[in-house]
């Protein structure tokens, strides 16, 4: 793949030394890409997510942005290399004001912060109305926005979203999921996991499909929807063979 | 009854400023830290030193301000407490409670805070003795507010609840308009996701020690300057700091503030109507009329 942002590969990681949740899994994105991860419950979706974060103890493997080793880097530091996570539930500070919010997540003191916000809240209108407000106020579907706001503002190269869609009523997805599009427009490459499976074809350039913690099957969204495999897991629920 | 809800009101605030370190270290590092309260001590015994021996190496310091206790050396001696004691908080955690965290559950962290209270506390007495100290042999006469109702009241004690609003103005200031304020918040709520934000969870968890440590020297000092110094100060204070906190809601900081002065106005505005024996036991009430009303603080955010 040309233009590759992020190299994933023989990845081996879990929560617990010697307990891994991740097998000797890989996989690549490139560059404005948009890469979903689909799979059942407990195949280490998150955790792969986590894993690239720097959230997860990584037992052997490498995860490359461009010819930098991701592997051993502190979360804190991930936004230096331009990495962005999104988790699923708490991915905001309830007892800060929307904009405080921001302000942190810009990661910056310089005069660069103020304008980085005016983007986000030309972007996110409906947070400009309650920057002064607690982010405990805000609905699932604003606290989503102002979480991915978080991630935008420290201009990443790569966003990690776990599971954006969950909970949230269908047509605050569906603009999540349209938000995820534009972001990869503009050059900001995204892997996110998805429940709704549909959801997640509908949008992504590549899907990876895990199971038990390694890689059953990837490609590009189109091959594997003209694919049998994936149409059957959809149709029949089929378990897929590890 | 004017006497009694000045004197809860400057109770209130030294426990104010002690309850801060206590509800970020109890919020962030999930423990009950029984030890926090001996800072108190430490920072109350560091300055009387540092007062000793600045008021030796320069005798134009010893001179007070006056009406009140407080001289040039005191103030110098405070500021150096607060950093030794900081410093001493962050050693402690280092040599203790960092180990016991990478290794055990929370339940081990609060009986180790215990033991390190009792060394703490024994080590105090070991090197001072068990004779309390005073900032300053000088009788200081406290003055007549008001003859009916009497009201006395010392310079000292204005000195020390003025400087105590001040320290959490200033404290204050730095929460909400900083971004260095904004992390101290975003990792007391979540630290995880504070580290994904780009904080520095290691160096946030030194230097809540560190301001724990030194706003409880200030405490420390501010109480000894009213009553006198001595080795069972964190011991006395221990659960007039944790009814602070818990009435204020675990985590926070202006729960802490606002938990301080309630706990301090109950405990004094109660030796009206009970004889001064049930004064330690007027937190436990107030906990219990709070968690009953509210059970996670006036502040505390339901989970």
């Amino acid at each position: 793949m040309s233009d590759t942002v992020l190299n994933v590969q023989s990845l081996t990681a879990g929560y617990v030394p010697g307990l891994p949740i991740l097998k000797d899994v890989n996989m690549c994105l490139g560059r404005g890409e948009i890469v979903a991860v689909i799979g059942p419950n407990g195949a280490g979706k998150s955790t792969l997510i986590k894993a690239i974060a720097g959230l997860v103890l990584v037992e052997e493997g490498t995860i490359m942005l461009g010819a930098r080793n991701l592997v051993g880097i502190r979360p804190d530091e991930m936004a230096i290399f331009g990495i962005a996570y999104v988790p699923q539930t708490n991915n905001i500070f309830r007892t800060l004001t929307i904009r405080q919010n921001l302000m942190l997540a810009a990661k910056r003191s310089d005069g660069l912060v103020d304008d980085l916000i005016e983007r986000m809240f030309t972007l996110f209108e409906i947070l400009r109305g309650k920057q002064m407000d607690k982010g405990g106020k805000l609905s699932g579907g604003q606290r989503q926005m102002l979480a991915i706001a978080m991630a935008l503002v420290a201009e990443p190269k790569l966003i990690l979203m776990d599971e954006p869609t969950a909970g949230l009523a269908p047509k605050v997805a569906e603009e999540i999921l349209s938000l995820v599009q534009d972001i990869a427009e503009k050059g900001v490459s995204v892997i996110f996991v998805e429940q709704n499976v549909k959801a997640a074809l509908s949008i992504s350039n590549r899907t990876y499909v895990l199971a038990e913690g390694r890689n059953q099957i990837d490609g590009s969204t189109q091959e594997l929807m003209e694919g049998q495999v994936i149409k059957e897991i959809y149709l029949g629920d089929r378990r897929i063979e590890t | 009854m004017i006497q009694n809800l000045f004197d809860g009101i400057l109770v209130g605030s030294i426990l104010s400023l002690g309850a801060i370190g206590l509800t970020m270290v109890m919020h962030m590092l999930r423990f009950a830290n029984f030890s926090h309260a001996e800072l108190l001590s430490v920072g109350a015994y560091v300055t009387f030193v540092f007062d000793k021996l600045l008021e030796s190496m320069v005798p134009a310091f010893s001179q007070a301000f006056g009406g009140l206790s407080l001289t040039f050396s005191l103030i110098f001696a405070i500021i150096l407490s607060m950093g030794v004691t900081g410093v001493s908080a962050i050693i402690i955690d280092w040599l203790v409670f960092r180990r016991i965290r990478d290794s055990a559950g929370p339940l081990s962290m609060v009986f180790a805070s215990f033991g390190v209270a009792l060394i703490v506390r024994n080590l105090i007495s070991l090197i001072f003795g068990l004779k309390p100290k005073l900032y300053s042999e000088e009788i200081t006469f406290a003055v007549r507010v008001s003859l009916d109702p009497l009201i006395l009241i010392k310079l000292d004690q204005v000195f020390v609840l003025c400087m105590a609003l001040v320290i959490m103005l200033i404290f204050h200031f730095v929460l909400s308009r900083t971004t260095f304020g904004y992390a101290l918040k975003a990792v007391s709520e979540n630290p995880t996701l504070s580290q994904i934000n780009g904080v520095h969870l290691a160096l946030m968890i030194r230097l809540i020690w560190l301001i724990g440590g030194g706003l409880a020297a200030v405490a420390g000092v501010f109480y000894g300057l009213n009553n006198q110094v001595s080795f069972l100060m964190g011991n006395n204070l221990v659960l007039s700091l944790f009814a602070a906190v818990i009435v204020g809601g675990i985590g926070s900081i202006y729960g802490a503030v606002v938990g301080g002065f309630l706990v301090g106005l109950a405990s004094n505005m109660a030796l009206l109507i009970l004889p001064s024996g049930y004064k330690p036991a007027v937190p436990f009430l107030i906990i219990l009329f709070i968690l009953s009303i509210r059970p996670t603080g006036l502040f505390g955010e339901k989970k």
